[in-house]
C-alpha cells in the first residue's frame, strides 16, 4: 500500500472516529433530556439491570457483525455503517451490487474498490435516510397501505428475498467454497447447536477455515 | 395521550433528532468528498462512479421501505422523533423493540401499557441508546488496528489467490446465515428466497442473451420484489 493510500485511510479513520464519538454523545441527549429537562429521577437499579441484559444480547452479536464486515468494507464505509446500521440487510448487499455494476469483482479488495465501495455506502446511506424522511412526512397516509395485512408477508420477507438473489450469484461463482458454510451452517441452525448471537461469527469462521483448506489443496495440486 | 408520549413527541426530542440527522449527513458528505477526490487520483471513470451510486441507491429503496414499516410499528410506542432517530442510527426494529422491552421489564412494567411511567420510558430510552454503543466501541477501538493487520496480510498474499478466497469465504459465511434460516423455517420465507434466486438467474441469462447491460443495475431490486410477491401468494 502506498503513502497516499495510507494517508487516505488514516484520514478516514480520524474522521470516522470523531464523527462516531460526536454522534454517540448526541444520542445520550435523549435520556439526558428526560432526566435533566423533564426532571425525571434516574432509576439506577433498573438501569443497571437493563444495561447487563442489553450487553449480554449485543456483545456477541456485535462481535459477529464486526469481525465479519470489517474485512469486506472500506474504512470510510465501516464508519458510515457503524453509525447508521443495517449492514447485512442493506449496505453490504447494495455495495456488492454496485461494485459489480461498475465492472469490479467485490471479492477483490483494491484501492479502486475501496473508493467505489465508499461511494456506494454513502449513496445507500443517503437514500435510506431520504426514504425514512419521506416515511416520516407521509406517516399518516402511508400507514393504511403499508399496514395492509395482504402485504405483510412481502415486507416480512425482504431479507430472505434479498439473500436469495445475492446468494445464488455468489454460490454460482464459488461452489466449492460454499460447501462448508452451507452444510455445517444448516446443521448448526437446524439443530440450534449454538446460541443465535454467535451463528454469524461461527459461519464466517467455518467458511474461512473451509476456504483455507481448499486453497491449500489447490496449492498442492498446482505444485504437482 | 399517555404522559410519557408527550415527552416522546416534545420539541426537544425533535431538536435532538435533527442534530443527529445532520451529523449523519455531514459524515456521509465528508466521506463522499474524500472518495471523489481519491477517485480522481486513481483515474476512476465518471461512468463507474455514476453506475455505483445509481445501483447502490436503487438497491437500497426496497429494504428502506422495511425501515419505514418498522417506524410505523415503533412510533405509537416510543413517539415519532425518537423512533426516527433510533431507526436512522444503528436501526433495526427487532433490536429497538427488544431493548425497549428490556428497559420496561427492568422496571417491572409492560412496554407502552398502563403503568409504563416516565421513569420506565427513561429506562427504555437509556437501554436502547446504550446498546448501540457496543458496535460503536468496537469500531472506535479495534477497527483501525484490525484493518491494518488485514491489509498487511493481504499485501503478503498479494501474489496468491488467498485474498480473493478469503473475502469470498467471509461473504459466503455472512450470506449462509440469511440463506439457511429460510431453508430451516420453510414457508413464505423459503418461497421468497427461492423465487428471488430463480429471478436473479433468469435476469443474468437475459442480460447475457440480449446485451441489455443497464438491466444489471436493477437486477437485485427486481429479484427481491419478485421474491416478496411470491411470499404474498403463498
Amino acid at each position: 500500500m502506498n503513502d497516499i493510500s495510507t494517508a487516505y485511510d488514516n484520514q478516514a479513520h480520524r474522521i470516522g472516529r470523531i464523527s462516531l464519538v460526536i454522534a454517540f454523545v448526541c444520542t445520550l441527549f435523549f435520556p439526558a433530556a428526560i432526566a435533566v429537562y423533564y426532571k425525571v429521577p434516574l432509576p439506577f437499579h433498573a438501569m443497571g439491570a437493563s444495561f447487563t441484559a442489553i450487553m449480554l444480547m449485543m456483545i456477541p452479536a456485535s462481535i459477529g457483525d464486526f469481525f465479519s464486515i470489517a474485512p469486506i468494507v472500506s474504512p470510510s464505509g465501516m464508519y458510515m455503517m457503524a453509525l447508521t446500521g443495517n449492514f447485512t440487510n442493506m449496505k453490504i448487499p447494495s455495495t456488492i451490487a454496485a461494485l459489480e455494476s461498475a465492472g469490479l469483482d467485490p471479492t477483490e479488495y483494491t484501492e479502486e474498490s475501496n473508493v467505489l465501495s465508499t461511494l456506494a455506502v454513502g449513496a445507500s446511506t443517503i437514500t435510506c435516510e431520504l426514504v425514512i424522511f419521506a416515511g416520516v412526512l407521509l406517516l399518516t397516509p402511508l400507514s393504511k397501505p403499508l399496514g395492509n395485512p395482504a402485504l405483510a408477508p412481502a415486507f416480512n420477507n425482504i431479507v430472505p428475498a434479498l439473500f436469495g438473489a445475492l446468494g445464488v450469484t455468489l454460490i454460482k461463482k464459488s461452489p466449492k467454497l460454499a460447501i462448508a458454510p452451507i452444510i455445517l451452517g444448516f446443521l448448526i441452525i437446524k439443530f440450534q447447536l449454538i446460541p443465535s448471537s454467535f451463528i454469524l461469527l461461527a459461519l464466517v469462521l467455518l467458511s474461512v477455515v473451509g476456504g483455507r483448506v481448499i486453497y491449500k489443496i489447490d496449492e498442492k495440486k498446482a505444485e504437482k | 395521550m399517555k404522559e410519557y408520549l408527550k415527552v416522546a413527541n416534545s420539541p426537544i426530542f425533535y431538536i435532538i433528532t435533527f442534530i443527529l440527522f445532520a451529523i449523519i449527513i455531514v459524515q456521509v458528505f465528508v466521506f463522499i468528498r474524500m472518495a471523489l477526490k481519491r477517485a480522481k487520483q486513481l483515474n476512476i471513470t465518471h461512468s463507474q462512479i455514476k453506475s455505483v451510486v445509481k445501483t447502490a441507491s436503487v438497491t437500497t429503496v426496497v429494504p428502506s421501505i422495511a425501515t419505514v414499516i418498522a417506524l410505523l410499528t415503533l412510533v405509537p410506542i416510543m413517539g415519532l422523533p425518537f423512533s426516527w432517530a433510533r431507526l436512522s442510527v444503528i436501526g433495526s426494529l427487532s433490536y429497538e423493540l427488544a431493548a425497549a422491552n428490556m428497559g420496561a421489564d427492568a422496571m417491572g412494567v409492560a412496554l407502552g401499557q398502563s403503568g409504563y411511567t416516565m421513569q420506565a420510558f427513561l429506562n427504555s430510552v437509556w437501554t436502547m441508546t446504550i446498546g448501540s454503543s457496543v458496535m460503536i466501541t468496537f469500531t472506535l477501538f479495534f477497527f483501525k488496528k484490525y484493518k491494518q493487520q488485514l491489509s498487511k496480510s493481504m499485501e503478503k498474499n498479494r501474489n496468491s489467490n488467498w485474498n480473493k478466497i478469503f473475502i469470498s469465504a467471509v461473504l459466503l459465511g455472512v450470506y449462509a446465515k440469511f440463506i439457511l434460516e429460510p431453508v430451516v423455517s420453510g414457508g413464505s420465507a423459503l418461497a421468497a428466497m427461492l423465487t428471488s434466486a430463480v429471478f436473479a438467474l433468469i435476469i443474468e441469462w437475459f442480460i447475457k442473451k440480449t446485451g441489455f447491460r443497464w438491466l444489471q443495475d436493477f437486477s437485485l431490486s427486481i429479484s427481491m420484489i419478485c421474491g416478496m410477491a411470491a411470499a404474498c401468494l403463498l
